[in-house]
């Protein structure tokens, strides 16, 4: 079982994710600079996974399939120096599409331009030589007041996709609006597997179906010969104050700075034998997050860390 | 009585530091010959060998420190560039006029530079003897009053010290200790239990926070972005593990 983090690197503060300069000025090459000294300092810490920023790509470009193309074009030999070290150190990479990238959105120009990010970030890691399971990560997108409506509107987006963007992209239910239930029934209809997320499905779960089930469905959804993904997370439950310096509780779709191991450590006692899964942590101090919990797993659950084989 | 006049002392004007310059990365590179210093300002590139690359490269500006070749102009910082593009070529593709080059076939990363800027003061080696790459910050180059003051490790390192002063921790600096190439820690911290040594580590290191029996190393850049956060964390994994200070 890999453990991975999302985008933000706090163990080193000069590792940015991307290119954060405005336009023009941002260049995806650049990106992929800071990518690399990413990849070495994800090697010296043993991470094996790692999500990648979706603005690697300046976002302006990424919705510009010609631009796009170019850039990417431009870019090939960094591309493939990215794919190497991702090979070199063992470490599976994988995008969160941005939440501006909707499927179910009943305009068709907003529909076609997430379609066209989710190519770009597919032809990305095409040109980076990734295998299959350098997965593009979306969520299914809002109601806009008809929930069974959005849910076609979604399933007909994916059929516009390229068989190339098809083959690497994952649907992950969310906290409010579609459930394990919604994404499992889009899965039967366009064969997207699904991501499974612990604290979305906490949070948003109107069939009452039990985690370890959800978790078995969304994994069964997985080819065969590719390794599931899952996110895991836990509510943040510190107090935060608003403008006026007023004590308020948090919301609980906003993720802990560092996990409860308990929390998750009997979550992943509590688990049938179930194929092999990958695990991206999502905590807001990230890479510090994922050391921390593997301090955890050592001190408090060393028998997950033999049953999972976790690294 | 006549007074002699105090002459002023004169300060180089340096240009204002900006908030975001303090987290701003610059790279410092090596230049040690003149072609290179007009390829840099000319056509607006500069190499760095993919197998002696350090592992931080990405940075938003190339320093160049120019070494003794350039005579009166050299054991100096006096130019840097903002970086636009990084790609990868062959030294033949990078400098066709000498394809038969032993390195011809080695594989470079071509760092694409904006117009060469000249630093308001340059920044001359001063103690320093052996430079390769530095990793610092904007800020850090026009406040640096010679090339060791661009090293994050020695603003770290006082910055973490006057953290553990401020929580009446006992603490010593340039602790030594009989350590290969590092004869001595950056910190000692002495408790109940025994002594803690710290290393602080350039960003081109591979720091890591370790909570090893006697021994921490912790990453310069961390320290500088948040001190306070990176004791708490020295202290927290070492109570766990028994040697608290």
């Amino acid at each position: 079982m890999r453990l991975g983090f999302p985008v933000t690197v706090l163990g080193r503060p000069g590792l940015r994710s991307h290119d954060g300069r405005r336009p023009p000025q941002a260049h995806l090459s650049v990106s992929l600079a800071y990518l690399r000294d990413i990849l070495l300092y994800l090697a010296d810490r043993r991470v094996t996974m790692y999500r990648l920023s979706a603005d690697l790509l300046p976002r302006d470009v990424q919705a510009d399939p010609e631009t796009a193309r170019q850039h990417i074009e431009a870019c090939r030999t960094e591309l493939a120096l990215i794919g190497d070290l991702a090979r070199q150190y063992d470490v599976r990479l994988s995008v969160h599409a941005a939440g501006s990238v909707v499927l179910s959105a009943p305009d068709p120009r907003r529909q076609a331009r997430a379609l066209a990010v989710l190519e770009t970030l597919a032809h990305l890691l095409d040109g980076m030589g990734l295998g299959p399971e350098a997965v593009i990560v979306v969520h299914v997108g809002g109601h806009y007041g008809d929930r069974d409506q959005a849910l076609r509107t979604a399933a007909e987006a994916l059929a516009h996709l390229s068989p190339a963007a098809r083959a690497r992209l994952v649907l992950e239910h969310d906290d409010r609006r579609f459930g394990v239930g919604d994404c499992l029934w889009l899965h039967q209809r366009t064969g997207i597997p699904l991501v499974f997320d612990l604290l979305h499905h906490q949070l948003y779960n109107p069939t009452g179906m039990p985690a370890t089930e959800a978790l078995a469905a969304c994994l069964e959804t997985w080819p065969p010969a590719h390794v599931p993904k899952i996110h895991l997370a836990t509510p943040a439950t510190e107090m935060v104050r608003d403008r006026l310096n007023r004590p308020h509780p948090p919301r609980l779709n906003r993720h802990s700075h560092f996990l409860n191991p308990f929390a998750l450590i009997d979550f992943l006692r509590g688990l049938p034998p179930l194929r092999p899964f990958d695990v991206m942590l999502e905590a807001r101090a990230r890479d510090l997050a994922l050391f921390q919990f593997r301090r955890h797993l050592d001190a408090w659950a060393p028998e997950l860390v033999a049953r999972f084989a976790i690294t | 009585m006549e007074l002699n006049p105090i002459q002023p002392r004169y300060e180089p004007r340096r240009r204002p530091v900006h908030p975001a310059d303090e987290w701003t990365p610059v790279l410092v590179a090596v230049v040690n010959n003149a072609r290179d210093l007009r390829l840099a300002r000319e056509a607006h590139w500069y190499r760095i060998p993919v197998r002696h690359a350090p592992r931080q490269i990405a940075a938003e500006y190339l320093a160049l420190y120019q070494t003794g070749a350039f005579g009166d102009e050299g054991r100096r910082i006096s130019y840097y560039a903002p970086i636009l593009r990084y790609h990868l070529a062959t030294r033949r593709q990078l400098l066709p006029e000498e394809p038969d080059h032993p390195h011809a076939e080695e594989s470079y990363f071509k760092l694409e530079l904006g117009e060469l800027l000249t630093l308001p003061a340059p920044i001359p080696a001063g103690r320093q003897t052996r430079i390769t790459f530095i990793y610092t910050t904007l800020a850090h180059l026009f406040r640096a009053r010679e090339v060791s003051d661009l090293w994050l490790r020695e603003a770290a390192r006082q910055k973490l010290y006057a953290a553990v002063r401020e929580r009446g921790l006992a603490v010593e600096c340039w602790y030594p200790v009989a350590m290969g190439n590092r004869p001595e820690a950056d910190l000692a911290l002495f408790g109940p239990d025994g002594r803690l040594t710290l290393y602080i580590d350039e960003p081109t290191g591979a720091a890591a926070v370790d909570a090893g029996p006697d021994e921490i190393h912790l990453d310069a850049l961390a320290l500088l972005r948040d001190a306070e956060a990176v004791l708490d964390q020295i202290l927290t994994a070492t109570r766990r593990s028994g040697n608290s200070p």
